[in-house]
């Protein structure tokens, strides 16, 4: 799976945000803020990447035991679904 | 026909085709000053005004929107500065900005602090001023385009608090961290659709709620909503 085009992601105000640019980001129903984590997970999505490969990057990244990040994974690749960001 | 403008500290040349978009911009004419760039509008620039405008205006009203909004733009690419829909006043030689969505009480709040502190308080700009970033500072900036009292000066004050309106039976302020307020802060800006350029945007803007004080301002329409907001923001800073 990989995040869609069309979004951008941020710091800003102490936080990681996502905005929508080019088509539709006048719209901003679409801001999203995410924690380090979260702003590393969609890093990683930018380029296809599966679940297990993600789970990996994260253990890697963060020294986190394989279940945490495996719980880290799912969680944002909910957000970021239920947010209509990621293909599929 | 073509005059010459400065606006935020930036001289351009605009081709003006109606007499309401004079008028409002006349204060800011110049003319021994070279130009930076030029504004042109082309039909589509006039349509585009006319579909976004939720309201029906005049002819030169959607001109003078159009300016702005192709100013806006260059501004932010090339000159660090940004548009921010707020009612700015200043005291004291620092800016004081009020913030909310259309129909809150911006311009209402603004009028109490003149009524409780009319000598000290200066209307910057009443509804659009533009913000810029100078050697690491902000500034608010008077433009032309000040509400619908046009109330504003031609003058540059830098930016010290920022007041997140809204309104409640009973009066209160407090500050607020930047973390709370990304949305209200993004919706009251013009906000491109380019990639770069919003990356740009959102620098500055992240830059500005570092260097302003940030407040939860909740306000009735009596006098003592001037005043708490007053002695917290001016005041308790002496």
């Amino acid at each position: 799976m990989k995040v869609k085009d069309g979004f951008l992601l941020r710091s800003f105000g102490g936080e990681s945000i996502v905005v929508a640019v080019g088509e539709g980001s006048e719209d901003f129903n679409k801001l999203i803020t995410l924690n380090s984590v979260g702003a590393f997970i969609f890093e990683k999505l930018r380029s296809e990447t599966t679940r297990d490969e993600l789970v990996n990057s994260i253990v890697e990244a963060y020294e986190v035991e394989r279940p945490t990040a495996e719980k880290d994974a799912d969680i944002f690749i909910e957000k970021l679904g239920e947010a209509g960001l990621l293909d599929d | 026909m073509i005059f010459r403008y400065k606006i935020a500290d930036v001289v351009f040349d605009a081709d003006i085709k109606y007499r309401y978009t004079y008028d409002i911009m006349k204060e800011y004419l110049v003319d021994d000053e070279p130009a930076r760039f030029s504004i042109v509008l082309s039909d589509e620039d006039m349509a585009r005004e006319k579909e976004l405008s939720p309201h029906d205006l005049t002819e030169g009203m959607y001109e003078s929107t159009a300016i702005y909004r192709k100013f806006i733009y260059e501004l932010m690419d090339n000159y660090d500065a940004f548009f921010f829909h707020c009612s700015s006043i200043a005291v004291d030689n620092k800016a004081i900005m009020f913030t909310a969505v259309s129909g809150t009480g911006k311009s209402t709040h603004r009028r109490l602090w003149q009524k409780n502190y009319g000598k000290e308080v200066t209307i910057i700009n009443d509804d659009k001023p533009i913000i810029r970033r100078i050697d690491g500072k902000y500034y608010v900036y008077g433009t032309p385009w000040r509400g619908k009292e046009a109330l504003g000066e031609n003058i540059r004050v830098e930016a010290e608090a920022l007041c997140f309106l809204s309104r409640s039976e009973k009066n209160y302020i407090g500050e607020i961290e930047t973390s709370e307020v990304i949305a209200r802060t993004l919706n009251q800006t013009v906000r491109p659709k380019e990639p770069e350029l919003m990356g740009k945007l959102l620098d500055l803007l992240d830059g500005f709620l570092t260097q302003v004080d940030c407040y939860d301002l909740r306000v009735n329409m009596k006098d003592e909503a001037a005043r708490i907001a007053y002695n917290k923001i001016v005041k308790e800073k002496q």
